[in-house]
């Protein structure tokens, strides 16, 4: 098991999802998406990645793609990765010309956390600063181009994700890396094991998208009587639904469909958020069931963390599998995030919770963070995000239903979204 | 370990405190304070050993809060959530009283963490009030104190998880049920 307190301090402020980063275990079973095109044939450049351990792409999948059109490729399908002494050799993957965003998604031990331990672009371009994690702490922030936070069991991350962040056609070398903490406050450290890397890219024709689709997987537990059946004609529960898409709508994102499942009562109340094997990983997994090419939400009646006596005992509203959460990779112990189904009187809307994680799960880090620890406070890495504004829809608040620019592009870039 | 951009902000953060250092020592304290009351109105953050360390005074402060019939129910919910990291005579004695609150949502809050935190092998005062609220107007406190009475052990606790697991409140039965099944597993 481990816990946010693994981390150095700059790291455990982080919220939200971030505390969910550390979230549990996957056993590597679980089905996985089937977006509109599948690489299945291996990459037929083989001296493109001479020196490196070339992933399995088929470049010619990506000429299935009509011209002009975005679409969603899977250029690699869970190839597996060793990582002795907790890191892999470096693997090569080719990126095709029409390039929007790539999202790399790692499922591993639920005992493990797992991060890019580097990641370059054509050029040198450092997407992700090869060793930042040296000490553990788990998110790499100011000193990475494009901003990472380690997770536990399954781990993603989408690039790019702000404007100092770029995906450019031409060779990419990244690196996995897996930790293990032998208790809540020791620094994870390197260690053994294997992994499934699954690359998901968007591709563009002459023009970047604007607008996208986005189908939900609902899961209800029954709290505040919610269930598959009652939902779909609920007209609060309708309410909320309509809330969360004109909240989207500001960047250019329709709700699409949106499939009514039901998870187990024992589900209402999820005591361990924090843990690798805890009930929230459990809930998670469900999503393994879910029909719909999109997220999965899960609607429980109370989200605490285990009251144990140590640190980080308390309750929250929501949280997520990730930032971003694995994409198009299922029923891992992170593919999901949870929301109370109620509103706390004081509190903010459930439909302003909803939106906030999702947000968190498509790629999108707090506007500002509370600052408990003195000195410099921080920020997500976008430009038109404004500092500590609680109108804005990721304002670790929670409160706000703003939504800017820039974080549409973020979330446009994941490929999740449809065209 | 710092960021080297947080390193730069910080190193200029500390100059420019020496600059005024009476000012930048009066600054601090308000932030701190702001800090600690923005991050109860945080909705998915919670806080770490870390931070309790750097706030000393946090149980009193979560007590104020929690207990303040003024402030909203949901900060109020989030200070008493986060008095599970306590353990002291005074955190006790309020979460029985909030047990009583007048709004649902505080008074399961104030439930699971009594019962996780000092139920035990059954304190009398404290399992009077979880048996108190197992016929609570609201559905989801009676859940709540069901769950509240797992985290006991000892044949105090199983009768009454067992009571309540034959009993008529379906959703009561289920959560006594399924405690039962996992003590069975997992004995004291």
């Amino acid at each position: 098991m481990v816990h946010c307190a693994s981390f150095p301090r700059t790291t455990r402020l982080l919220l939200a999802g971030l505390c969910s980063t550390l979230l549990l275990a996957c056993d590597n079973t679980t089905p996985t998406e089937e977006p509109i095109f599948v690489v299945e044939e291996p990459d037929p450049l083989p001296d493109f990645c001479e020196g490196y351990t070339a992933l399995p792409v088929d470049r010619d999948a990506l000429s299935q793609v009509p011209p002009g059109e975005v679409a969603t490729v899977k250029l690699v399908d869970r190839f597996e990765v060793e990582h002795p002494e907790g890191f892999s050799e470096e693997l090569c993957l080719s990126v095709p010309d029409n390039i929007l965003s790539l999202a790399v998604t790692i499922e591993g031990s639920d005992r493990l956390t797992y991060a890019l331990n580097g990641w370059q672009g054509p050029d040198g371009f450092e997407i992700v600063r090869p060793g930042w994690n040296t000490q553990g702490q788990g998110l790499c922030s100011n000193n990475c181009n494009n901003r990472i936070y380690a997770r536990i069991g399954a781990f993603a991350a989408l690039a790019p994700n702000n404007p100092a962040s770029r995906v450019e056609p031409g060779r990419h070398i990244l690196s996995v890396e897996g930790r293990y903490s032998s208790s809540p406050l020791a620094a994870p450290q390197p260690r053994d094991g294997s992994v499934k890397v699954t690359i998901h890219a968007r591709v563009v024709g002459d023009e970047v998208p604007e607008t996208g689709t986005l189908d939900l997987n609902l899961f209800f537990s029954g709290s505040d009587g919610w269930t598959a059946e009652s939902a779909p004609t609920d007209p609060e529960f309708q309410q909320v639904l309509e809330e969360l898409g004109e909240i989207y709508a500001q960047v250019g994102i329709e709700i699409g469909e949106v499939a009514y499942l039901d998870v187990d009562e024992e589900y209402q109340d999820i005591a361990d958020i924090m843990s690798g094997t805890g009930d929230f990983a459990e809930l998670l997994t469900n999503s393994a069931r879910a029909p719909l090419d999109g997220p999965s939400i899960f609607f429980v009646d109370r989200l605490r963390s285990i009251f144990d006596g140590g640190s980080e005992g308390g309750g929250v509203l929501g949280i997520s599998g990730g930032i971003p959460g694995p994409v198009h990779v299922k029923g891992t112990v992170a593919s999901g995030v949870a929301v109370m189904s109620h509103q706390i009187p004081g509190g903010p809307p459930v439909s302003h919770i909803f939106a906030h994680e999702l947000g968190h799960y498509m790629g999108l880090f707090h506007t500002s963070e509370q600052n408990l620890f003195g000195g410099p406070q921080m920020h997500d890495p976008l430009p038109d995000t404004p500092q500590n504004d609680e109108s804005y829809l990721m304002h670790a608040t929670g409160g706000g239903d703003i939504l800017s620019e820039w974080q549409g592009i973020v979330i446009r870039n994941n490929p999740w979204v449809k065209n | 370990m710092r960021s080297m951009f947080t390193s730069i902000l910080l190193a200029l953060a500390l100059v420019m405190g020496a600059a005024s250092p009476v000012i930048a020592q009066h600054n601090h304290a308000l932030e701190a304070d702001a800090n600690f009351d923005d991050f109860l109105n945080t909705i998915d953050a919670l806080p770490n050993a870390e931070v309790l360390e750097r706030f000393p005074d946090a149980e009193a402060r979560l007590l104020e809060v929690a207990t303040d019939a003024e402030a909203t129910v949901f900060r109020r919910w989030r200070a008493t959530s986060m008095l599970s990291n306590f353990n002291s005579p005074e955190v006790r004695q309020a979460l029985i009283t909030l047990t009583e609150a007048a709004d649902d949502d505080l008074r399961g809050m104030a439930l699971l963490v009594l019962g996780a935190g000092y139920l035990e092998g059954g304190d009398a005062e404290v399992l009077a009030a979880i048996d108190a609220r197992l016929s609570d107007e609201d559905a989801s406190v009676r859940a709540d104190a069901v769950r509240a009475l797992a985290y006991g052990h000892g044949p105090q606790i199983t009768e009454r998880l067992e009571r309540i697991a034959a009993g008529d409140d379906a959703r009561q039965a289920k959560i006594a049920a399924r405690a039962l099944a996992k003590k069975s597993q997992n004995p004291q």
